[in-house]
C-alpha cells in the first residue's frame, strides 16, 4: 500500500479511527417515510403513503420491513381509438356503461383502486466480507395479489473497492379482474349481454436475476453497472383493454369504429437491461447519472437517462434538482387500431404503454435537517409523455385525431427520516 | 451490592470511577435519569474491563495471547481484532514504518530503570530479525506471524477503550460526556452553546503540577512519554521510545508529546509517532495542524 | 434474435472490460474514504422515493428494472 502524501496523517488517521471506531455505533433503527400525491391532467389521481423500518439486531444482521398503501381513482385510456360519433363502452363489471364524446381518446372512468404491500428483508454478514439477504413480499388489490421471494449475496473485493453480487426473485401474481377474465380477441359485450370469460381469475409467474457490480473509483467517485434479467410467463394481458376495429377505406365511413376486440399479448416475455450509475463529488456538491438501456423479446427497446444533482449548503440543508429522460420503441404487436378486413395478428395490443413514446420528468427536492438524526424532505415532480399523435396505420376520419394526447402529471412528496 | 465501580452525582454531573488498563479511570457524564446513570457506569465498566482483557497482552487466553503462541500457525481473528489489525496496518503504512505493533519483543533487550545500558548487540540483531509488521502476513480474517514474533496493542488498546465508550454514551441518552482513562481523554458536548469540558494538563515531569487547561467540546486529548522511564547509554539520556527499525531508542525524542484532536485514538497515535520523530518531534507536529505540548528536559 | 444476441455480447464486454481494468489501478485505501463515507455518496440515496418512481414509471411506461428486480406485484401493467 502507497500512502498518499497529499493526505496528512491526522487526517487519514481521521478516517482509519472512525473505521475502527465505526461499527459500533450502527446499532440503531432507521425510519424512512414519505407520502405522496400524483395528479394527472384530467386522468388518474393517486395518493401513497411508505413507511420503512430498518433494524440493526446486532453488527451482522439486520431486519427491514416497508409498508405501502396507495389509493387511485380517476379515467385511464381502455385502448379504444377516437371516433366521429359518440362511443358507448361497458364498464369492465358489465354494468353500467359510459359514453366517449367524438374526437376523443376514449378513457374508462371507473378506474378505483387501493393497494396495500408489505415486504421484509433480512440481511446477514456472513464473514468479514460477504453479505447474504433473503426477503419476500405481498401485495393486494381487489383485482390482484402478488406473492414474491427473493434472496442474493455479495462479496467484497479489492479491499472493499469492488461489490459483486448477484440476487434472484420468484414472484406468483394473480389477477382476477371484476368480471372475469377476458377472452383474447373477443368482442366486448353490450350492456345485458352474457360473455363466457376464460374464467375468474388468471395467473402470472415472474422469474428476476440480477447481477451486479460496484466499483470505488477513487476518492470521489463511485460506479456501479447491474445486468437484469426476467422472464414472465402466463396471463401478460391488462384484462380492461381492448382495441378498435375500424372500417376499411372501401366502406362508407372510413376509420370509424365497428367493433372492440379484447386485446391479446404473448404469454410469455423476457426482459433484459443494463444499468449504469455514476456518482460523483464535486466540491462539496454531487452528480448522480445513471443510464438504462432496455430490450425484451416484445420487441421494446429504451433508453433511460436520470441526472441528479446535489447542492449541499453551508446549514446541511441541501437541494437536488433532477432530470429524468425515457424514449421507447413500440412492442411489435402493437396498432393503433386494427382495420376491418384485414385478418387478425398473432397478437394485438393498443395499449399506448407499449407504443412509440418519450417521457420526461423534471424534479426539485429540497431537504432540510430537523433536530439530531431527522430529515425532512419535501420534492416536487412533472412527468409529461407524448407520443406520435398520427401513428402509422391509420385511417379516414382517424388522421383527423391526436391518437396521443400528451399526459402531463405532477407529484408532491413529503418525507421524514430519522434514527433512533 | 458491592460493585467494582463507584458513581456519585454532584452539581448535576455523574462521575464513575474505577481502576483498569493500570490507570485511574474516570467517567463524567450528564443524564437526566438515575436509570440510565446507573446502566451506562455498569456498561462502562464491563466494556472497559473487556477490551482489557481481550487486548492486554499480559493476560493469557486472550487472543494476544493465541496470536503470540501461534507458533507460525495462521490464526483466525473476530472483527473486533481485524478491525485493530487493519488499524494498526494503517498506522505501520503512515509513519514509514515507525509505529509498529510487533516491537514490543525490544523491550527484553533494554532496561528503562535510569542506569547505564550496554544492550547485547548478538541478542538485539536476533530480536531485530522477528520485529516488523511486513513480516507479519494479515489476510483478514487470518493473522499468521513467524515463529516467535510477538505483536501487542499498546497505544491502541487504552485509547481505543476510551473513544469507545464515550461513542456509546449516546445510545443511553447521554450527550455530554468525557471519558478520562489515566490521562487519555475523550470528551463529547454536541451542544457548542453550552459550556465545554475543561481538562487540566499536568507537566509530566513534574507530578501534581497544572501547566495548563484546555477547554473542549468535542475531541481527544493523549499523552505520549514519561519522564519517570529512561536509560543512559554512552552516558547519553534516552525515553523508552524504541525505534523498530534500528532496535535503539529514539535519539533526542521529547520526554512527552500530548496532542489534542478529534479523538483519543488519533491523538494518541499522533504522539507517538511525534516521539518516534526524535528531534523532529515538534516539526512533524506542526504539519499536521493540530494543538500539542512538547515537552523537554 | 441478432439483436438481442449483439446486446448480451455488449454487456460482456462492458462488464469484462470493467472487471480487467479495475484490476490494480481503481480504489482507494482504507484511510482515503472519508469523502465516500458521506451520506450523500451512498448510491442507494434516497431509496424509498426512487422506489416509489420506479413503480409509477413501471405503470405507465413498457420497461421496468434495471436498478433493481423488474418490478411486478402490481396490477397495474
Amino acid at each position: 500500500m502507497q500512502l498518499n502524501k497529499q493526505l496528512s496523517i491526522k487526517s487519514a488517521l481521521a478516517i482509519a479511527t472512525t473505521v475502527l471506531l465505526g461499527a459500533q455505533i450502527a446499532k440503531a433503527t432507521d425510519v424512512e417515510s414519505t407520502l405522496l400525491i400524483y395528479s394527472e391532467k384530467d386522468r388518474v389521481s393517486a395518493g401513497e403513503g411508505a413507511v420503512s423500518i430498518k433494524h440493526e439486531l446486532n453488527e451482522t444482521q439486520n431486519i427491514k420491513i416497508k409498508l405501502t398503501f396507495d389509493a387511485l381513482t380517476g379515467a385511464s385510456p381502455n385502448g379504444a381509438a377516437p371516433a366521429s360519433s359518440v362511443q358507448t363502452f361497458t364498464r369492465p363489471s358489465g354494468n353500467g356503461s359510459y359514453d366517449i364524446q367524438p374526437g376523443i381518446i376514449p378513457l374508462d372512468d371507473t378506474f378505483k383502486d387501493s393497494r396495500f404491500a408489505v415486504s421484509g428483508t433480512y440481511t446477514r454478514k456472513l464473514s468479514r466480507l460477504n453479505n447474504f439477504f433473503i426477503g419476500a413480499n405481498f401485495s393486494g388489490e381487489h383485482d390482484y395479489t402478488s406473492l414474491g421471494v427473493n434472496t442474493g449475496f455479495s462479496r467484497d473485493f479489492n479491499n472493499r473497492n469492488r461489490t459483486i453480487s448477484v440476487s434472484v426473485s420468484f414472484t406468483s401474481d394473480k389477477v382476477n379482474p371484476e368480471g372475469g377474465v377476458p377472452i383474447p380477441y373477443d368482442t366486448l359485450a353490450l350492456i345485458g349481454e352474457s360473455t363466457s370469460r376464460l374464467g375468474p381469475n388468471a395467473t402470472k409467474k415472474v422469474y428476476d436475476l440480477l447481477l451486479g457490480v460496484t466499483q470505488t473509483i477513487n476518492r470521489n467517485t463511485l460506479f456501479r453497472a447491474n445486468y437484469s434479467r426476467s422472464h414472465s410467463t402466463g396471463y401478460l394481458n391488462d384484462p380492461y383493454k381492448f382495441f378498435s376495429v375500424v372500417e376499411n377505406s372501401s366502406s362508407a365511413n372510413p376509420g370509424e369504429p365497428l367493433t372492440y376486440l379484447y386485446e391479446n399479448r404473448p404469454d410469455a416475455r423476457n426482459k433484459n437491461s443494463i444499468y449504469t450509475q455514476c456518482r460523483k463529488f464535486l466540491n462539496g456538491n454531487v452528480i448522480d447519472l445513471s443510464y438504462r438501456f432496455f430490450w425484451d423479446d416484445w420487441g421494446i427497446n429504451s433508453h433511460t437517462i436520470n441526472l441528479f444533482y446535489l447542492f449541499d449548503f453551508k446549514n446541511n440543508t441541501t437541494l437536488e434538482p433532477h432530470i429524468r429522460w425515457y424514449h421507447q420503441s413500440a412492442a411489435d404487436f402493437y396498432i393503433p387500431v386494427q382495420i376491418d378486413g384485414s385478418s387478425n395478428q398473432q397478437f394485438t395490443t393498443a395499449d399506448y404503454r407499449l407504443s412509440t413514446f418519450s417521457a420526461v420528468t423534471l424534479g426539485l427536492q429540497y431537504s432540510i435537517p430537523m433536530q439530531a438524526t431527522h430529515t425532512l424532505k419535501l420534492s416536487f415532480e412533472y412527468y409529461r409523455q407524448f407520443g406520435d399523435s398520427s401513428p402509422p396505420g391509420l385511417i379516414g376520419s382517424l388522421l383527423r385525431y391526436d391518437m396521443f394526447p400528451t399526459l402531463n402529471a405532477v407529484m408532491f412528496r413529503v418525507g421524514y427520516n430519522f434514527s433512533f | 451490592m458491592n460493585k467494582p465501580y463507584k458513581l456519585s452525582y454532584k452539581n448535576s454531573i455523574w462521575t464513575c470511577t474505577f481502576q483498569a488498563m493500570a490507570s485511574p479511570c474516570e467517567v463524567l457524564f450528564i443524564s437526566s435519569s438515575e436509570k440510565d446513570a446507573n446502566l451506562f457506569a455498569e456498561f462502562t465498566f464491563d466494556e472497559t474491563k473487556r477490551i482489557e482483557s481481550k487486548f492486554s497482552r499480559y493476560l493469557p487466553d486472550n487472543i494476544v495471547h493465541k496470536i503470540n503462541s501461534s507458533n507460525g500457525f495462521k490464526i483466525e481473528v473476530d472483527e473486533e481484532t481485524s478491525r485493530m489489525l487493519d488499524f494498526a496496518n494503517q498506522c505501520y503504512q503512515l509513519s514509514d514504518g515507525l509505529f509498529d505493533i510487533s516491537s514490543g519483543l525490544l523491550r527484553n533487550c533494554w532496561t528503562f530503570d535510569g542506569t547505564e545500558q550496554t544492550p547485547d548487540k548478538d541478542k538485539l540483531s536476533t530480536m531485530l530479525k522477528l520485529i516488523g509488521w511486513d513480516k507479519i502476513n494479515w489476510e483478514p480474517p487470518h493473522i499468521q506471524l513467524l515463529s516467535g514474533m510477538e505483536i501487542d496493542f499498546g497505544g491502541i488498546g487504552k485509547e481505543y477503550a476510551v473513544d469507545h465508550v464515550a461513542d456509546i454514551a449516546l445510545s443511553f441518552k447521554i450527550s455530554k460526556v468525557m471519558v478520562n482513562f489515566g490521562g487519555d481523554i475523550r470528551t463529547i458536548n454536541p451542544d457548542l452553546d453550552s459550556p465545554p469540558w475543561v481538562i487540566g494538563i499536568e507537566n509530566p515531569n513534574k507530578e501534581n503540577s497544572a501547566i495548563g487547561k484546555i477547554s473542549l467540546h468535542n475531541g481527544g486529548i493523549a499523552t505520549s512519554g514519561d519522564s519517570k522511564r529512561f536509560c543512559l547509554h554512552h552516558g547519553k539520556r534516552f525515553g523508552h521510545i524504541l525505534n523498530p527499525k534500528t532496535g535503539y531508542p529514539i535519539e533526542n525524542a521529547p520526554t512527552a508529546v500530548s496532542v489534542v484532536s478529534e479523538n483519543c485514538t488519533q491523538a494518541g497515535i499522533i504522539a507517538t509517532i511525534a516521539m518516534l520523530h526524535g528531534k523532529d518531534a515538534e516539526q512533524f507536529l506542526e504539519s499536521q495542524e493540530i494543538t500539542f505540548k512538547c515537552y523537554r528536559d | 434474435m441478432n439483436n438481442s444476441k449483439w446486446h448480451v455480447l455488449l454487456i460482456l464486454i462492458i462488464l469484462l472490460t470493467f472487471i480487467i481494468s479495475g484490476c490494480t489501478s481503481l480504489g482507494v485505501n482504507v484511510w482515503e474514504r472519508d469523502i465516500l463515507a458521506s451520506p450523500h455518496m451512498k448510491l442507494e440515496k434516497n431509496a424509498i422515493e426512487r422506489e416509489m418512481d420506479d413503480h409509477i414509471y413501471f405503470s405507465k411506461e413498457g420497461s421496468s428494472g434495471g436498478r433493481g428486480f423488474g418490478g411486478g406485484g402490481c396490477g397495474c401493467n
